[in-house]
């Protein structure tokens, strides 16, 4: 292979063909098929005629050298390749051409001088005897004949000369046509035109992602730039060739002309042949816009203009037209092929088919000398921000790269990082969280893209559930010595909350440990990670060690008060696990003395849990505490603590039988929950067995069921009374030992069903919570009891008393 | 072989013809044929066959009609196919100095050169005299002619448009007389083409052109390939693609059985076949003709059939026939003409008793449906029904 030979952009036919096979990408198949068919058409009397399809810039023309390439020493066949920018109107037309070719081509074979005479007769004449010279000429070799552009060819054909081409063709079988097309054109596709159904049509799509990466390595390769090669198909490369994706909407010709600055450098390399490719298409979209009808042409006009798919919604608004109307007009327009579709949920979601006619649309838009808006966008993603920076400062200001630069500089400054921004896009729609999780999840994404678009990409491949694939790149940066210290950090940092998600907490210890021995130099960076590795220790149950990290933190001078404060707490919280309940006291006495009364929130924390510490100390001091916290949030919503703490007060109330204590209690809790909108209910169950267990006789019993009744009732909680005696019921059967007799289980059950008898609304769950009564009263195993119900209240009780399917 | 869908078919790789070829030798020695038949169903191939292996005693001449657009231009092509199928007979000599003086050409040292044939010149005389000429050359050297015209229809829409409707049934008309003369000394043709003729004849009727100029033809239908033949089609075809397959007999059988025996569309399943690169298989066979029933690409151009029924049958029919076929896709089984007219009076389509007889002739003249021998119509192709349920949404 000839080294650093040009790819040519606009005329493939001229580039070596060997540097084109070597490119090549997607389309092997696709080729050696043609190749056999053609070379079929050769050796025998089949003769087949193939057309390919597809827009400007999607390698028609490289498809065409490749086969010419590859069919060129096959015996029995000559070939003629039509000049595509000539044109016929006639079928001697078209035969000339085909002559011309083959005199270029086989000029022994194929002498000028022989057809001359056939300018001297008629038309008609000339005609026949052209048709008697190239038949002799080609001696009973068959012939391939190469076209570009049929669908101008048939234009100027009109019907009657393509019926003449057919009828040529029928009655001389010597010929296969390889034709290529931007359209199926009316000449092929109707069926009442000559040649419906002629050929054997391929329809050429853009490229892939994966495709794209393939052909520009493929060309970096070709330029012996095997580092770039290299780097194109790792996840970063292909994440930064996703994002140009977006821009090239997979059209090869965009890619070839990338190919030259990417593997160059230069931006000149990138203007220049983009301008001359928008030049020479501009006309041709132009025309084919004009002779849209009016609305549709605003629409066309539209979607070149925006930056995204669009829903038909969308550009209804913008046109001021209806959602109908709109509907109507891009159907027929997709089926011109003017437009595609992609589906976002239940949306469907339009945009342009072909990315150059996007591209020469908003270039005539904005005729003036600013940069190209697609090459800024193309430098905003290729660079990041410090490299846009130092390309700047190493350019003249008066080169058009200056430009350039300065222009994706601008951009990024006021529109965000482009890079960035198509990376999160990416991974929308692919995370399946809700919508309000999903958007905290994408803004991690473009936080840690910011710091490398590798710990971006990571995290995003992580949540998408792509595993393997996340840890391995974020351990390539990582383990990366090229990288800053700070960015190897951060990712190390993300390997260890991956280990942590997936309860790998070893893994993720010896993680940290290893960002740990990164000179981190003291950072606030040293601090998160150590807090980590604290978590991982807590996880670990290694408590010592983690008090050990969590009392290494809390000394440190470049924390914030508020972090060490959630030290501290923490170091509470392992001191209480290690039962060193007067550290634990001595930490959360330290957070109440110098929390703000207005810090609601962590001091019912900490008064919750210094309660708590002085409870199982047997203290009496805890009463004070809860005392303090009821105190302290009587105008603030409640939080969980100051639930537990009432949950906890009606417990013991009920353990001393004090039970109008306990209902006033329980009302209030339930009140105050309920206007806080706190879910509270892991909590009542216990409660609620609270009031079970100390249930004695029936008076008593009938006591409790109406205090309850009412302490709910007066809440408007009717129903929720009912499921929480059904969730009871689950408690009775796991929590070990006997169940209780059943005569108190059947006492239980009258006594609520007496209760709740004028509240028709319960009278559902209230069957479901018989049913759970019946079934232990039966010891908690016979699964047929449960038959009285239908199916889905049967699962209600199976959830409840955790019985297997 | 490979597959090849549209294209030219090596003649010598046709497959299951013989009888239907047979039939037709033995037709032409009586007399002339129109061939009729849906499309794709290899008409053309057939005729090209008849010309290339002729037999003994026949002197074919194919031609491709839809390159000519007048009448003139049409008979003056007969006059060259004449010019090159008689050698040195004075027959031929004689006709041609006719038209030499006739025409203003000039004969210069013993080398004719052919008449220059303006549009003035009566194309009648020119087609009468060459096919005389050509029938009587034919008889010395004991030879029967026989033109094979493929795209008459074509033609005669060109003539239509160009010349004139009534030179376009004038046409007709000549070649009806012709045959009368010279069918006792031999000459026979073969008329063919995309579009029925039917659809030709019945547009200049309504030009009030009363003749029936091709009853004195028989005419030969074209029937999809037998279940045999389609099989043995569709196995020449997998193994001429190089397709894996350990099923290559239950293959080539589902393929035969899903294109109804169109050799066209076993050309199409088998290149998307080799094209899937997938092993070969009942499945595999199933699920292309699923995606290709439903591709928007409509690789087998069957929206033809829906496109071409207001063409077909005038717009003041569409709505008719659309209904008739809607109708016949939505039955498991065959159904009388009553219960096609109870079913389309019961959605206000037609109540036409009589309208609903022609319609369904016309439908059956081209292919869409077939008619049992208790007079009742179903799909005369279970694809193309197939095809009309998906197209026409009617799926449940």
């Amino acid at each position: 292979m000839t080294l650093h030979n040009p790819i040519s952009v606009f005329t493939p036919s001229r580039s070596n063909p060997e540097d084109l096979e070597a490119i090549m990408v997607q389309r092997h198949d696709l080729l050696t098929d043609a190749v056999e068919r053609i070379e079929e058409s050769a050796s025998t009397d089949n003769k087949h005629h193939l057309l390919f399809v597809g827009p400007r810039g999607t390698g028609k023309t490289h498809l065409m050298t490749l086969l010419v390439h590859r069919l060129s020493t096959t015996p029995n066949l000559r070939i003629a390749w039509l000049n595509e920018d000539e044109t016929s109107t006639t079928l001697i037309e078209f035969l000339l051409r085909i002559y011309t070719a083959l005199q270029k081509r086989y000029p022994l074979g194929f002498s000028a001088d022989d057809v001359d005479p056939i300018y001297d007769l008629p038309p008609a004449d000339a005609e026949r005897e052209l048709i008697q010279v190239l038949l002799e000429k080609l001696q009973s070799k068959s012939l391939l004949v190469v076209v570009e552009n049929l669908d101008a060819l048939f234009e100027g054909l009109g019907k009657e000369g393509q019926q003449k081409l057919r009828a040529f063709i029928q009655e001389h079988p010597v010929l296969s046509i390889v034709a290529t097309a931007q359209r199926l054109v009316e000449g092929i596709s109707k069926r009442s035109n000559a040649f419906f159904g002629f050929f054997q049509v391929e329809n050429l799509k853009p490229l892939t992602v994966e495709e794209a990466a393939e052909l520009l390595s493929n060309i970096a390769r070709h330029r012996e730039e095997q580092e770039l090669a290299d780097f194109i198909q790792t996840s970063v490369g292909l994440s930064r060739i996703r994002a140009l994706h977006h821009l090239s909407g997979g059209n090869h010709r965009i890619y070839i002309v990338l190919s030259q600055f990417i593997t160059s450098k230069t931006i000149d390399l990138l203007v220049e042949p983009f301008a001359k490719m928008i030049d020479e298409m501009t006309p041709y979209y132009q025309e084919r816009i004009r002779w849209l009808p009016p609305q549709q042409r605003k629409i066309v006009e539209f979607l070149c203009n925006v930056d995204r798919p669009a829903t038909v919604k969308q550009i209804a608004r913008r046109l001021f037209t209806s959602n109908q109307a709109i509907s109507s007009q891009l159907k027929d327009l997709k089926g011109k092929g003017y437009v595609q579709a992609a589906q976002r949920g239940r949306e469907s979601l339009y945009e342009i088919t072909e990315p150059l006619m996007r591209i020469c649309v908003e270039v005539k838009e904005n005729q003036n000398s600013e940069p190209l808006k697609i090459l800024v966008d193309f430098l905003r993603v290729w660079y990041d921000g410090v490299e846009l920076s130092s390309l700047l400062e190493g350019c003249k200001s008066s080169n058009s790269e200056y430009a350039y630069l300065k222009s994706a500089i601008s951009k990024n400054e006021e529109q965000g990082s482009l890079r960035v921004k198509l990376l999160v896009d990416c991974f929308r729609g692919e995370v399946g969280l809700s919508e309000e999780d999903e958007g905290a999840q994408l803004q991690t994404i473009a936080s840690l893209a910011l710091i490398h678009e590798g710990l971006g990409l990571g995290y995003g491949e992580w949540i998408s559930g792509q595993k393997a694939q996340a840890i391995t790149l974020i351990r390539e940066i990582a383990d990366s010595d090229k990288l800053e210290v700070d960015t190897r950090a951060f990712a190390f940092q993300c390997l260890s909350l991956f280990h942590m998600e997936d309860v790998n907490y070893d893994q993720a210890l010896d993680v940290l440990s290893m960002a740990l021995d990164l000179p981190l130099g003291g950072s606030s960076m040293e601090s998160s990670l150590e807090e980590r590795r604290a978590d991982c220790y807590i996880y670990l149950e290694m408590n010592k060690e983690a008090v050990v990290t969590l009392t290494g933190l809390i000394l440190r001078d470049d924390i914030s008060e508020k972090h060490r404060d959630e030290y501290i707490y923490k170091r509470s919280e392992v001191y209480s696990k290690l039962e060193c309940t007067e550290l634990q006291i001595k930490d959360l006495t330290f957070l109440i003395d110098k929390a703000s009364t207005s810090s609601v929130d962590l001091l019912s924390r900490y008064y919750f849990s210094r309660g708590h510490a002085y409870l199982i100390n047997d203290e009496n001091n805890y009463r004070e505490d809860f005392k303090n916290l009821i105190q302290i949030s009587k105008n603030e919503a409640c939080t969980k603590e100051e639930f537990g703490v009432y949950v906890f007060t009606v417990l013991v109330a009920v353990q001393n039988c004090a039970w109008e204590e306990a209902f006033f209690i329980l009302k209030t809790a339930l009140e105050r929950a309920k206007s806080s909108g706190l879910e509270y209910q892991v909590l009542i169950p216990i409660m609620i067995k609270g009031f079970f267990d100390h249930t004695g006789g029936v008076i008593e019993r009938e006591l409790v069921v109406q205090g309850l009744l009412r302490a709910y009732s007066d809440n408007g909680l009717v129903l929720e009374l009912v499921e929480e005696l059904i969730t009871h019921l689950g408690i009775l059967l796991r929590e070990g030992g006997c169940l209780p007799e059943n005569e108190i289980l059947e006492g239980w059950a009258t006594e609520w069903e007496a209760a709740l008898s004028s509240y028709t609304e319960a009278s559902i769950s209230l069957r479901i919570f018989r049913t759970g009564i019946e079934f232990l009263k039966a010891g908690g195993e016979d699964r047929s009891v449960l038959l009285s119900l239908h199916q889905e209240e049967r699962r209600i009780l199976e959830q409840v008393f955790q019985l297997e399917d | 072989m490979k597959a090849n869908p549209g294209g030219q078919i090596d003649l010598k790789a046709v497959v299951g013809r013989d009888d239907v070829i047979e039939q037709i030798w033995e037709t032409l020695e009586q007399q002339s044929i129109r061939m009729n038949a849906e499309r794709r169903i290899g008409k053309t191939t057939i005729i090209k066959k008849l010309c290339n292996e002729p037999k003994e005693g026949w002197l074919p001449i194919f031609q491709d009609l839809e390159q000519y657009h007048t009448a003139i231009e049409f008979a003056a092509s007969i006059s060259r196919e004449v010019e090159k199928h008689l050698s040195s007979s004075k027959q031929a000599a004689k006709l041609i100095k006719k038209f030499l003086s006739a025409a203003g050409g000039t004969e210069v040292g013993g080398v004719f050169k052919l008449p220059k044939f303006e549009n003035d010149t009566p194309w009648k005389e020119v087609l009468c005299d060459s096919i005389k000429g050509l029938v009587e050359g034919c008889e010395s050297a004991e030879l029967r002619p026989l033109f094979l015209w493929d795209e008459v229809p074509f033609m005669l829409e060109n003539i239509k448009n160009r010349d004139g409707e009534q030179v376009a049934m004038e046409v007709l008309d000549t070649l009806r007389a012709l045959r009368q003369t010279y069918e006792s000394r031999g000459l026979r043709m073969i008329l063919t083409g995309s579009i029925g003729l039917h659809h030709v004849i019945k547009s200049l009727k309504r030009s009030s052109y009363a003749n029936a100029p091709v009853n004195d033809m028989l005419t030969v239908a074209i029937s999809a390939l037998s279940e045999e033949s389609a099989q043995e089609l569709a196995r020449r075809l997998i193994e001429g693609e190089g397709i894996s397959t350990e099923y290559i007999d239950e293959t080539s059988v589902a393929v035969a059985k899903i294109s109804d025996g169109f050799p066209f569309y076993i050309h199409h399943i088998i290149k998307a076949m080799k094209r899937s690169g997938e092993e070969g298989s009942v499945e595999l066979v199933e699920l292309i003709v699923s995606e290709q029933l439903i591709s928007p690409e409509d690789p087998w151009e069957l929206h033809h059939y829906t496109d071409r029924v207001a063409t077909y049958y005038g717009e003041e029919h569409k709505k008719s026939v659309l209904g008739i076929l809607d109708t016949l896709a939505l039955q498991s089984d065959s159904i009388s003409v009553n219960n096609i007219l109870t079913e389309l009076k019961s959605m206000g389509i037609l109540d036409d008793r009589d309208l609903l007889i022609e319609l369904l002739k016309l439908i059956e003249q081209d292919h869409y449906l077939a008619r049992n021998n208790e007079g009742r119509y179903e799909f005369q192709f279970p694809l193309l029904k197939r095809w009309w349920i998906l197209a026409r949404g009617l799926e449940d």
